[in-house]
């Protein structure tokens, strides 16, 4: 009877191993074939507001549905960082965008995240690191003009990055408390070309907007062999924003500049290992966004953003100390609406889905190479609250986008991995 | 399968997600506009350069030929025993009967016309100066003719002129016959004379082709009014039309920009009539004829005369009229000289050219309408540049 429940479980197993595999292994075929395109882009969604809020950029996180306040986005995570260590991550992203019975797909590969992290004496720690925020690639035709054979091909390229760096310090070996200084940068660049049918560009307008801004974010963990707890908060964020327009490459618009305040967010996330090879972890992310403002001129108005959240749960189940499997679910509404023209009034909530995995490869007198694939499913079928059902409403822009994440960790001396939230 | 279905779901440009900037994307506009100023003018223009030679004449246009031919100098022209011309013509249903006599003087192929020897100098006498010697007489049939040149006959001074300055080739029928050239055409179908003479008492048969060609056109009746615009080839007719834009903003996008009228027919010897409308670089007023213009047409458009003469010429002149809104008025105004932001004169709106395209095509004239509904017209579609991300 023994043998036989030790036997079902290594079939379960052995089933959710070939599971995880099937998708990282369909991700990265997605993503190769489209890389094959010249065309790039996260989300076709990205043409709004300012973009996509960037995961967390490890992938280790990511394959447990990605619960930020249990990142090295939470300036307090580092309890028991004994050594230097840093995280290389690179993302590749391909979406599939559906409306109106029109599919077209688009991908890019870039490298998303960097960080260090080193401890100082007094259990303080120093830290450090390069994320993106917002991501504001995307890629879209429109219809053909009436009448005429042109049509206009948008390209935006671009993003916000935050430079962080901060001090923790750790108490007890099981508590952490830290805070950061980041500097917010970024800037995009829209290219509106007007394309004819043999691909002859006969005039491009471009749009290019630049944004600073400096913020600050304080956290704390705890974190116990059975039980840990993190949060982050970060108060308002002010960016300066610096507007170009150049109409056919000849005629400079005069330069605009706004400042646009986003509200705090704040994130919580929790993680239990009740047993030796198993835990779970849940995650709460809140943007309350709806007062966010543009100050235009002296004109202040609202962004029409919204309050928003975002949840996950994800599980890591270790097979041996060497090769641990995670899954994850999550959940979350873009804080900002799709556009009102698919349905001709008002503006659809964007929601998304996502299933994550994720794993790692331990690689000798290094660290460590954690592999991330994500299935996220965005729709606009929501309105006014009540779901939609795509047949209902067809010009409903749907995405289904998957992520393939790669992190390199590297410890300054390589151990056998006991590894615990943040590094 | 699945990899080709993504590969193709990654390639295509279907508008999937426009609707997401969409409000972002002023409406666009239409406006038509009518010919502010126009006018007509009649130039004798150089034919050289060009595929088909014209030979002929009817009661609209009359048409020789002048050809030159690389003869070196150091051949010896008294041990000439034959010396042939050889032509070719691509319509070989066509006779004509003609004769050719010695060029008078040297003229180049860049400049040659009715009037001109080049691009500086007259003729003695319009229509091109010859030797009153007719050197060979015969008739153009099927589709190609060699004729034989009475060589023996000529004194030395004769000889010299045909090797220096080329010949003459004159109509004798009414009609009007297209004839290769040597140029943008094979070598097989080319001018060329097939000279024999003794070397060393030996008799050498010896190939040279045309080293220039050109038709030299006058137009013996218009059939047209003063105040007529009108379009046409061998002899450049060209109007000139103007349009005041001012009510289009300089930051629009044009679309779509459509030169249309209606013209009537004066004469053609082809159905299939090609148009090209070219940017005048220079003031119309006060230069006139001699406003210079894109030696290109920015714009080419193929008329078919209709049965029923019911078909309107459509010209896309949108890279045009786009650069005429690029390059406002102001900039000329706010920048006076010496003003380094002054864009170049070149570029400033004024007017087009309408003429044949090429002006050595088959020939045509055609009248367009000052007034009325077919007269020229500009339908222009323009888009105002996007809005910003946040507003």
């Amino acid at each position: 009877m023994k043998t036989l429940q030790i036997s079902d479980c290594r079939l379960q197993i052995t089933s959710c191993l070939r599971s995880s595999v099937g998708i990282l292994l369909s991700a990265f075929c997605i993503l190769i074939s489209a890389f094959s395109s010249s065309a790039s882009a996260q989300s076709f969604f990205n043409s709004r507001g300012l973009g996509e809020i960037t995961p967390a950029g490890e992938a280790r996180i990511a394959g447990l549905a990605g619960p930020s306040a249990l990142s090295t986005l939470n300036p307090g995570i580092f309890v028991g960082l004994d050594q230097t260590s840093f995280h290389v991550t690179v993302l590749g992203a391909a979406v599939l965008g559906t409306q109106y019975g029109n599919s077209r797909m688009l991908g890019e590969v870039r490298p998303a995240a960097l960080n260090v992290a080193t401890p100082l004496p007094f259990a303080t720690r120093l830290f450090a690191g390069i994320n993106q925020r917002f991501s504001q690639d995307f890629n879209v035709w429109s219809d053909s003009l009436a009448d005429t054979a042109y049509r206009r091909h948008i390209v935006g390229r671009g993003g916000i990055y935050a430079l962080r760096v901060g001090l923790a310090k750790s108490l007890f070996n099981k508590v952490c408390v830290g805070a950061e200084f980041d500097h917010v940068m970024g800037g995009s660049r829209e290219n509106w070309q007007f394309e004819t049918e043999n691909s002859g560009v006969t005039s491009t307008d471009t749009i290019e907007v630049d944004y600073v801004g400096n913020t600050f974010k304080v956290g704390g963990s705890f974190q116990s062999r059975v039980f840990s707890l993190a949060a982050y908060y970060e108060p308002a964020l002010g960016l300066n924003v610096r507007r170009y327009k150049r109409v056919h490459g000849v005629i400079t618009d005069t330069t605009r500049y706004y400042d646009i305040s986003l509200p705090q967010s704040y994130s919580v996330a929790a993680a239990v290992k009740p047993r030796g090879r198993i835990g779970f972890n849940a995650g709460l992310t809140v943007y309350p966004w709806q007062d966010a403002t543009i100050t235009s001129e002296g004109s202040r108005s609202g962004l029409g953003y919204r309050n928003v959240w975002r949840g996950s749960i994800g599980a890591e189940y270790d097979i041996d100390s060497l090769h641990p499997v995670r899954i994850g679910y999550s959940r979350q509404t873009w804080y900002y609406g799709s556009s009102y023209y698919a349905r001709g009034q008002g503006s659809d909530a964007i929601n998304e889905n996502g299933i994550h995995v994720g794993t790692s490869v331990q690689i000798r007198q290094f660290g460590s190479l954690d592999i991330s694939g994500e299935l996220l499913i965005r729709d606009s079928h929501i309105y006014e609250g009540v779901a939609v059902p795509p047949e209902d409403n067809p010009g409903g822009l749907r995405e289904y986008a998957g992520r393939l994440m790669l992190t390199l960790s590297y410890s300054e001396a390589w151990l056998k991995r006991t590894r615990r939230w943040g590094y | 399968m699945c990899l080709t279905a993504v590969l193709v779901l990654s390639c295509n440009t279907l508008p999937v997600g426009y609707d997401q900037v969409r409000d972002r994307v002023p409406g666009t506009a239409d406006t038509t506009l009518l010919s502010d100023t126009a006018a007509s003018y009649v130039r004798y223009t150089p034919l050289g350069g060009s595929s088909l030679l014209y030979l002929g004449k009817d009661s609209s246009y009359v048409s020789r030929i002048a050809i030159k031919f690389s003869i070196l100098d150091t051949m010896n022209l008294d041990s000439i025993t034959s010396f042939q011309l050889v032509l070719h013509q691509p319509d070989t249903s066509r006779k004509m009967r003609f004769f050719c006599r010695p060029c008078s003087s040297d003229w180049s192929e860049s400049g040659v016309s009715w009037e001109m020897v080049d691009s500086l100098d007259h003729w003695l006498t319009s229509g091109g100066s010859f030797f009153p010697e007719t050197v060979a007489a015969d008739t153009m049939a099927g589709d190609s003719a060699m004729f034989d040149f009475r060589y023996a006959e000529f004194d030395s001074a004769v000889r010299t002129a045909i090797r220096d300055w080329g010949i003459g080739i004159f109509p004798q029928d009414t009609g009007i016959v297209s004839l290769y050239a040597g140029t943008g055409t094979n070598a097989a179908t080319a001018p060329r004379l097939r000279v024999t003479y003794i070397v060393k008492g030996k008799q050498t048969t010896r190939i040279i082709n045309d080293a220039a060609d050109a038709s030299l056109i006058d137009t013996v009746a218009t059939n047209s009014q003063p105040y007529d615009l009108l379009v046409g080839s061998g002899v450049a007719f060209r109007t000139w039309l103007s349009f005041n834009i001012d009510s289009i903003p300089p930051e629009a996008t044009i679309a779509r920009a459509d030169l249309r009228f209606k013209p009537s027919t004066k004469y053609r010897r082809t159905d299939t009539i090609a148009l090209g409308a070219s940017r005048l670089t220079e003031p119309f007023i006060p230069k006139g004829a001699t406003a210079r213009f894109e030696s290109l047409p920015s714009a080419v458009a193929s008329y078919i005369v209709p049965a029923d003469s019911d078909t309107a010429v459509t010209i896309d002149i949108r890279s045009m009229v786009q650069s005429w809104v690029n390059h406002p008025d102001t900039l000329w105004t706010n920048h006076p000289a010496p003003d380094p932001l002054r864009p170049s004169d070149t570029l400033r709106n004024n007017g087009l050219i309408l003429t044949a395209s090429p002006e050595w095509s088959a020939l045509f004239r055609l009248r367009i309408p000052r007034s009325g509904p077919d007269a020229p017209r500009l339908y222009i579609q323009y888009v105002l540049p996007p809005e910003d991300r946040f507003r």
